[in-house]
């Protein structure tokens, strides 16, 4: 026994040292977090580069617009007198770049209004001059009724509704889009991890068959034990990439914040599209009181539980499929049914975000072959203590039973070659075995 | 020393629809080379997994030293199957260590084997190479190298020269003779029947599933002598030669003679010693392992 925890140990740690310190695991880790950065910042960064002052000329008929407005940033507008045709003619000579039109309108039916240029103005000034436009219009009207800005800002307002979820003797804020939310992500999280560790182990073992090592190490250590050890050790570099994540996305908050600390302070605190700045605090405030109220550390000791969970059980079916068929042409058609029940999986995970106590997401919380997915996502909107501690428990078993058949078919899979393995024959070892 | 290192006892083994080994039995002296012979598919590997305990045979048993082979005697045989294997990212050193420990070998008393191994192969440049950057006669070597490291009492070697080039060959070939008189028994499984008379002391043939001959080599060859002699000389005789002998071949300075079963060699001797020629070599023809391996298995095929 001992001797066979110190193979383990020793297979364990060889999976894990090869593929953590191979060069694509750095680059991976390190890059793919810099990637997704990249993904948001360089639009944003692009349309900024990519913008050249526009000089928008104004046509006020309506007279509203006399005051002008707010230049920004490579925004420039003037307000011109002359008519129509002659600012359209120097739109077309290229002396402006576009031509703000305002008609005469009625307060309570502005229409007509209308943008010319000769190129595209880009998303950022179009908004930009909508804004402005409806910013003033709003302005004329509260004018028109009388009333003084204040009172209308007073006036403005957006009903926070709380929900509060019933349980037992506690009464407990919630936020069901919070807690979408957070199922949501573990969920996919669960199920992108385990498709792409679930798929290494079966390379592993298939690179063990082809290379024909696995002859010399059957006969010195057991199929099971070689098999255990790729399975942790390469569980172990899941886990190692998940916490160079977690640290990589701490590091980046407290850059970003650095930054950012500095951009927000410079803001007035006012007024921000009439709404009143204190009101978005509220609303903040809320979905920081929810997160705090979500038992956050229960949703992560339970992630890691069905990551873990889910992970051994399809590992081990992963790594009887790569011994039971060998080369990379086989194995793609023969892992379509062990990938299926991870994609439906998903699916009813939708389901189950939209109907957390339903029928569909109760079953396919306790199932061990969708559980892994289904439950995490349920787990925020808060489930029953039995129905998690069952689900946990069938997942253990379930585990269980498919690591002892996979080793049946894993035993006998590695040094079968050169025929191909039907799923009846791979049953058949199970059965045998 | 002539304890019996490996005794397999009537040992069977069916797979789904075939009998890969029927009823074979060996005895296997400690300190010898043992040559494993047979075709294809023969079932020679079924029963080196046996050995090695990969697979459990359906009936039978198999005592390594006295004892009924159980699961720790595994690490007192060391096996290299004929389809190589080494993980090809890895470092040669690593490599080895790794096995070694496998072996349960302690990590200081591994690294010194290694070292020293790598010296006497001369390869001790090539610790920190991959082994995807080796020749297939490197890694090979490597194999080989990972095969004895822990000095098992008991190799299997399976097809050790192919792919090796003369020189490298005679340095494997060297270390096996090395390492049987230090008292390694070897089981040596070859097609290569030539090196099988040169190297092995004792062979089985094995065809079927069944052992069709078993002993030593050179019992064997007597065994199936066909009472052939050839005669090399110098000098010339009568070309009306009236001999009460068979001759199969007669050239200038050679003759091939078949005795009959009431004639010996001395009968032959005397008679060509009557004519005035110098007998420069008096040899019986043995059969070759090669010839009696092809004999032997085209009989059990026309018996079938």
């Amino acid at each position: 026994m001992r001797n066979s925890i110190t193979k383990i140990r020793l297979i364990i740690r060889r999976e894990y040292l090869s593929r953590v310190r191979k060069r694509s695991f750095i680059l991976t880790t390190f890059l793919t977090p810099i990637g997704m950065l990249l993904l948001i910042i360089v639009p944003a960064l692009l349309t900024s580069i990519g913008q050249s002052d526009k000089h928008i000329a104004v046509l006020d008929q309506s007279g509203y617009f006399q005051n002008g407005f707010p230049d920004k940033k490579q925004i420039y507008f003037k307000i011109e007198n002359q008519p129509l045709d002659s600012l359209k003619a120097q739109l077309k000579a290229g002396q402006i770049d576009a031509l703000l039109y305002i008609p005469t309108f009625e307060l309570n039916r502005p229409q007509g209004i209308k943008l010319y240029s000769e190129k595209p103005l880009g998303m950022l000034t179009q908004d930009y001059i909508n804004t402005q436009v409806n910013l003033i219009t709003e302005q004329a009207r509260v004018n028109a009724a009388h009333i003084d800005r204040a009172t209308y800002d007073q006036l403005k307002i957006d009903v926070p509704i709380e929900s509060i979820v019933m349980e037992q003797d506690q009464e407990r804020r919630s936020s069901s889009g919070l807690a979408f939310g957070i199922g949501y992500v573990s969920a996919f999280l669960i199920y992108t991890l385990l498709l792409v560790y679930g798929m290494m182990v079966m390379r592993g073992v298939m690179e063990e068959k082809t290379n024909r090592i696995i002859e010399v190490m059957i006969s010195a250590v057991k199929p099971f034990e070689l098999m255990l050890g790729k399975i942790i050790g390469i569980g172990a570099v899941g886990i190692t990439q998940f916490i160079l994540w977690g640290a990589l996305i701490m590091l980046f908050q407290f850059f970003a914040g650095l930054f950012f600390v500095g951009h927000f302070s410079s803001m007035p605190a006012t007024s921000m599209n009439g709404i009143n700045m204190e009101d978005k605090m509220y609303e903040m405030q809320q979905v920081i009181t929810a997160f705090q109220q979500t038992n956050l550390t229960g949703i992560v000791l339970a992630v890691v539980f069905y990551f873990l969970g889910g992970y051994l059980l399809y590992a081990s079916i992963f790594a009887a499929i790569g011994a039971a068929t060998g080369d990379d042409g086989d194995s793609q058609a023969a892992t379509f049914p062990v990938t299926a029940p991870i994609i439906i999986s998903i699916f009813i995970m939708m389901q189950a975000v939209n109907d957390p106590d339903g029928k569909l997401a109760f079953w396919g919380s306790m199932i061990p072959l969708s559980s892994p997915i289904v439950m995490p996502a349920r787990i925020p909107f808060g489930v029953p203590w039995w129905q998690l501690v069952l689900s946990m428990l069938f997942l253990v078993l379930g585990f269980l039973l498919f690591a002892w058949m996979a080793a049946k078919v894993y035993r006998t899979g590695i040094l079968m070659y050169g025929k191909k393995t039907s799923f009846k024959e791979m049953w058949k070892w199970i059965r045998q075995g | 020393m002539s304890s019996t290192c490996l005794s397999i006892q009537a040992v069977s083994k069916k797979f789904e629809n075939h009998t890969a080994l029927n009823q074979i039995n060996l005895q296997i002296e400690s300190g010898t080379v043992f040559g494993l012979l047979g075709p294809n598919g023969a079932g020679k590997t079924t029963l080196i997994r046996c050995i090695t305990q990969i697979i459990k045979p359906d009936s039978g048993q198999i005592y390594f030293q006295g004892h009924p082979l159980a699961p720790e005697d595994s690490y007192q045989v060391g096996y290299m199957p004929e389809e190589r294997g080494l993980y090809k990212k890895m470092k040669v050193g690593e490599q080895l260590l790794y096995l070694a420990q496998l072996k349960n070998m302690s990590k200081s008393l591994a690294t010194e084997s290694i070292n020293q191994l790598l010296e006497r192969f001369e390869m001790q440049t090539w610790l920190n190479k991959r082994v995807e950057e080796l020749s297939k006669g490197m890694q090979q070597k490597v194999q080989f190298i990972a095969t004895i490291i822990n000095k098992p009492p008991l190799l299997i070697l399976d097809e050790p020269f192919t792919g090796l080039d003369p020189i490298n060959a005679k340095v494997i070939q060297d270390e096996i003779e090395n390492l049987r008189q230090q008292g390694c028994t070897i089981i040596f499984s070859t097609h290569r029947m030539e090196q099988v008379e040169e190297i092995c002391s004792q062979i089985a043939l094995i065809n079927k599933g069944e052992c069709i001959l078993n002993g030593e080599v050179k019992a064997i060859r007597k065994q199936y002598k066909q009472n052939q002699f050839e005669v090399h000389f110098t000098g010339q005789l009568p070309s009306d030669l009236n001999s009460p002998f068979t001759c199969l071949t007669a050239e200038a300075g050679y003759l091939r003679i078949a005795l009959q079963a009431n004639q010996t060699s001395s009968d032959l001797l005397h008679w060509l010693l009557q004519y005035p020629i110098q007998i420069d070599q008096f040899a019986e023809m043995l059969p070759s392992i090669g010839e009696i391996f092809i004999q032997q298995v085209n009989h059990a095929q026309l018996h079938n």
